[in-house]
């Protein structure tokens, strides 16, 4: 239970010693009155493994959450890059939850969508699920009798009693111009930005292109088009992000030029301090404390604070201890090895994977040798990596290790001038299953 | 409990929540979960992984049990189960049409069926279905907690398209919760390109260890009203219940089945019900085998044949694979915890089933037919099951009752072959096994050398002649230091029944590595004994007196002082039978060779007898002598009266 001390000065005095409900103590004296709370609420964390996490769940990701709020001031479209599990979703969700900055968020997945015209349908009937938006006064006097020309060739969108509302009525219509259309009547009259979060826009991508890749470039050229409409752009804002990146995506489609528009923001690993606090989180909530070694061996073994490999070593450290068990050092160092058994190969087989996925031959072969020698020797320098694209004869040894940087592989430490693997955890699996 | 094994939810609710013992920690881990979630948001998703068997779907049961008693939870949050072989869910909407009926069936939701029926011709239909749920289950103030068993055959119903579009539902809706069994590793969950790559927390279910396989017992025991018999197990032979949990893998429900067999110590119907247990597991392991695909079926045939733990080497051999595929496989199949790999100290490592009894059941539906190895199963099974002197006590009770012909031929045929088997048991319970059994089958018993010779000399210390002669059969030969030791200790020792046999096994030994002459000489004197013997009992006067020169002659040869023993008895044989001149000639004789005081005591004995049983032959003799003489003399006569009323 936590005890938070709160000083106001209260107009109505409401009495010395008197309990104004089961949560405080009120107390009077020299007019005036000290008013404790009794928070229930833990400040503890649940360990939620695969899915984003929300609400009190989710750990503030302030840097980047102020990244992502200042881009949108500043007029921009934003693709949201990381490798996988660094907690991409969980921003995005984070904004849609607390309305930051005062803007009206949308969120929607689109990983299952096909074509374009399902796309466009599915983010109208998204944004009406946000109600400040369906019961916007403004919106509902720009729908009324058809005020607004935009909303009036609108055919999917009508006015009911509770407000506006998606129409459901089987009918031919062209999702797109639907859209557009709303885009531009909701930047005429509405004065919150409208941000609309579309995860997993790559997989969608990837839908499309699968039938036709004619088709897949033109859905790429419309969403483009939407973006920098000079009404729709005043007010709309768009931030993708997904499993897969974008980039990669669209240079398969040679479409790099379609998402030109966009700002990448970066988010990145926690700092220790904000691993720290996770960590001693996530565990409090499975009823288990740490001591300072403790904490010093799990900064030692991490180092590349991602959130999921923190919670993978949470999950873990519950799983072979107790209640209210005091975790130690050797605990943690036997819940790493837990994480790279092989009954937990697949959290990390995927790194290994894509590389032969995406790189192929000689660049496969070369991005391969590379990760054994630093897994093995905790580094390479650049004049070894050098050596190694000749002996593969790799034309672009640049774009190879680029890639391996961009999905979180390795690092490349100027001070010293070596690349190391960012999460020795990963280096740790890599030297016992690939090496 | 045994009736519900492969259908826990057709057990009353009651008996499930009494009889869970195990999985508990999981359990109360998940359920705290569940329970401190409001599903404003999301919630964590599971996913319970283990082969069959190992407790998922009573551990769904259970929770869904949990939830439904829980008086905070049940006000909100309705738990809906879809057992395994959901033939009906072809596609997601189905699913949803289905979460719809059970609420419209049990809950009271009336009309949402038909609501979404309307919609069936629809191209959104599946959109249309999920929104009417979650509409109807806004209005009541519901949510839903699904519990699915065997998730991956739904997933592989559903198109890809789908897949993601349920992983979409799940991370950004809150109604709907779910927690997923599986007994296999899915492959939507642990390959990247895949939908819900990472996105349960997986809850593995392994084997049972030594405490929570004794719970299982204890509960089992309770319920078979075999508490004393478990609790004896438990405190006296803890060394049984790890036999167990190898041999099942720490199975729950192949602990359960192997119970009776566990419990029970009676030979003949341990086995038989073993057969039955093994007929029990048939669906389990069948489906264990069809869950996997070719290349992994045909790689655990290799290895479930071998027993033993094979290499990847050696498998490649058999399965004509490239090694490459069969690690990758075996690194499947570890994971499914079908194999289990031990490492060797190289980087080659080895083989074998995890659960010891799958192999065993392998063996036995899809082992070889003919003639011995048609029994092999069986014999894995009593390796594993019984402690070397637990099978040598089996064996040994076995030959006891063909010996008492109890039992048939059938049988005795059957248990000849698994018996034959077995090496590593003690040489003596073997050669009583080969002894015993058809020729064809005692042939497949080896015993060594050196095995035959440790008994030989053991038996030989301990007198144990019956013993002695048992093994005498096996020895080729026999060298001249175990001749003399023979010699020595057989003299000692006055069994007359086992004298006469020796003598006769003793003269089939191979005589190729040939023994001294004083310890072969004292086989010819205990053989003229014999004779001598022989012609007493027919009366056979002049024969008697040609085997007594034969004797005097063949013992001036022999240098030992026990030949003297043999001499002893021939006299006293002699007096008993009243042939006293005889007894005394033949003294006479003897004592021209030897001045033995035990022999020259005889002497006066023999006068004794001679002069009419006068006690004044005997005054020569010092007192202590003249007591042993009338010793003598006193047994003797007793021998005579015996005689003489065996002769009436």
């Amino acid at each position: 239970m936590l005890i938070r001390l709160l000083l106001y000065l209260i107009i109505n005095k409401r009495g010395p010693g008197r309990r104004v409900d089961n949560k405080f103590i009120v107390k009077s004296f020299d007019n005036k009155v000290i008013v404790i709370i009794f928070d229930k609420i833990s400040i503890v964390m649940k360990n939620i493994i695969g899915s984003p996490v929300r609400g009190k769940d989710f750990y503030e990701r302030v840097r980047e959450v102020k990244r992502i709020t200042d881009s949108l001031k500043n007029g921009n479209n934003i693709q949201i890059t990381a490798p996988r599990r660094v907690g991409k979703t969980s921003v995005l969700l984070h904004l849609l939850d607390n309305g930051i900055a005062g803007h009206h968020y949308v969120y929607v997945d689109t990983e299952s969508i096909e074509d374009e015209q399902s796309f466009y349908r599915t983010l109208m009937m998204e944004i009406l699920k946000n109600e400040k938006i369906s019961r916007s006064v403004k919106l509902a006097a720009g729908f009324e009798n058809g005020a607004n020309r935009f909303f009036r060739n609108i055919k999917s969108l009508k006015l009911f009693n509770t407000g506006v509302e998606f129409n459901n009525v089987a009918e031919e219509r062209d999702y797109y111009e639907e859209f557009e259309n709303f885009l531009i009547g909701y930047a005429g009259i509405e004065e919150a930005t409208l941000v609309i979060l579309i995860d997993e826009f790559p997989q969608t991508i990837e839908n499309i292109r699968k039938t036709d890749e004619q088709r897949a470039i033109r859905f790429l050229q419309g969403k483009r088009r939407l973006r920098l409409h000079p009404e729709i752009s005043k007010h709309v804002k768009f931030i993708y992000t997904g499993s897969i990146g974008l980039n990669q995506t669209v240079s398969v489609l040679s479409a790099t030029a379609t998402i030109n528009d966009l700002n990448s923001i970066d988010v990145g690993p926690l700092n220790e301090k904000e691993a720290t606090d996770l960590f001693c989180k996530l565990l409090q909530n499975n009823m288990r404390t740490v001591d300072a070694p403790t904490i010093a061996c799990f900064h030692r073994i991490l180092q590349w604070y991602i959130p999921f490999h923190i919670q993978l070593i949470v999950q873990e450290i519950v799983n072979i201890t107790t209640d209210n068990e005091i975790i130690t050092a050797s605990t943690v160092e036997k819940a790493l090895e837990g994480i790279i058994h092989l009954r937990q190969h697949n959290h990390f087989d995927h790194y290994y994977t894509r590389l032969k996925t995406h790189l192929k031959n000689e660049n496969f072969a070369f991005a391969d040798e590379v990760l054994k020698k630093i897994a093995e020797n905790n580094t390479a320098d650049k004049k070894y990596i050098g050596e190694l694209a000749i002996k593969h004869t790799v034309t672009d040894k640049r774009h190879v290790i680029e890639n391996l940087m961009y999905d979180g592989y390795i690092y490349f430490d100027p001070v010293t001038g070596l690349y190391r693997f960012n999460s020795p955890i990963l280096q740790r699996w890599w030297l016992q299953f690939i090496c | 409990m045994s009736l519900f094994l492969y259908n826990p939810d057709r057990k009353y609710k009651h008996n499930l929540i009494d009889e869970f013992v195990i999985r508990t920690k999981i359990f109360t881990d998940i359920f705290r979960d569940i329970h401190s979630g409001e599903m404003k948001y999301p919630e964590q998703h599971y996913l319970l992984q283990g082969q069959r068997g190992t407790g998922k779907t009573t551990l769904l049961l259970r929770l869904k049990y949990a939830v439904e008693d829980d008086p905070s939870l049940n006000k909100w949050l309705i738990p809906v189960i879809f057992n395994e072989e959901q033939y009906h869910i072809g596609a997601l909407s189905d699913l949803w049409e289905q979460i719809a009926i059970y609420l419209e069936d049990e809950c009271g939701f009336t009309g949402i069926s038909d609501e979404i029926t309307k919609h069936l011709q629809d191209k959104y239909f599946e959109e249309h279905a999920f929104n009417i749920l979650i509409k109807a289950l806004d209005k009541q103030k519901k949510k839903v907690i699904l519990f699915i068993d065997n998730i991956g055959d739904l997933l592989e119903k559903f198109g890809k398209l789908e897949v993601h579009r349920l992983r979409q539902i799940l991370q950004t809706d809150p109604h709907i919760r779910l927690v997923a069994a599986t007994p296999v590793i899915l492959n939507d969950v642990i390959d990247y390109t895949q939908p819900l790559y990472e996105f349960f927390k997986v809850v593995h279910l392994k084997g049972l260890d030594y405490d929570e396989s004794v719970m299982l017992l204890l509960k089992l025991a309770e319920l078979h009203n075999e508490t004393k018999k478990i609790e004896r197990i438990i405190t006296n032979s803890p060394s049984r219940i790890e036999t167990l949990r190898t041999l099942s893998g720490g199975v729950p429900r192949t602990i359960a089945l192997l119970f009776q067999v566990f419990v029970d110590n009676e030979h003949g119907n341990a086995v038989s019900d073993l057969e039955k247990v093994l007929d029990a597991v048939t669906p389990l392991y069948k489906h264990r085998m069809d869950d996997l695909p070719a290349q992994q079926q045909k790689i655990v045939d290799a290895v479930a044949r071998n027993w033993d733990a094979i290499s990847v080497k050696e498998l490649k051999g058999k399965v004509r694979l490239e090694s490459k595929v069969i690690s990758a496989q075996l690194g499947q199949l570890e994971k499914n915890q079908v194999i289990e790999k031990r490492e060797t100290g190289t980087k080659n490592n080895i083989y074998l089933l995890r659960e010891r009894f799958f192999n065993i059941w392998y063996l036995m539906r899809y082992g070889r037919k003919q003639d011995r190895e048609s029994v092999i199963w069986l014999v894995k099974f009593l390796e594993t099951w019984c402690g070397k002197n637990e099978l040598e006590k089996r064996i040994l009770n076995y030959v006891a009752k063909i010996e008492a012909g109890k039992l048939d031929k059938r049988t005795e045929e059957f248990y000849a072959q698994v018996y034959s088997f077995f090496e590593k048991i003690k040489p003596e319970v073997r050669i009583s096994l080969k002894k015993n059994i058809p020729t064809h089958l005692s042939q497949k018993i080896n015993i060594s050398e050196a095995e035959i010779e440790k008994l030989f000399d053991r038996y030989l210390k301990e007198k144990n002649w019956n013993k002695f002669l048992g093994i005498i059969e096996y020895k080729k030969d026999i060298n001249e230091s175990q001749w003399k030791l023979l010699y020595e200790t057989y003299a000692l020792d006055w069994d007359t029944n086992s004298e006469k046999e020796l003598s006769t096994a003793l003269s089939d030994v191979n005589m190729k590595n040939k023994p001294s002459l004083l310890v072969f000489e004292l086989l010819i004197i205990l053989g003229l004994k014999e004779v001598i013997i022989a012609h007493l009992y027919y009366n056979e006067t002049e024969d008697l007196q040609l085997a007594l020169k034969e004797f005097t002659d063949a013992y001036e040869l022999v240098d030992s002082k026990y030949k003297n023993r043999v001499v002893f008895d021939i006299i006293i044989s002699l007096l008993i039978e009243e042939y006293y001149q005889l007894a005394k000639s033949f003294l006479d004789e003897i004592l021209n060779i030897t001045t033995d005081r035990g022999i020259i005591l005889l002497e006066y004995v023999i006068i004794y007898f001679i002069e009419n049983n006068s006690e004044d032959a005997l005054l020569l003799l010092g007192s202590e002598k003249k007591e042993s003489a009338l010793r003598i003399i006193y047994n003797i006569k007793k021998f005579q009266i015996n005689r003489k009323k065996v002769q009436k």
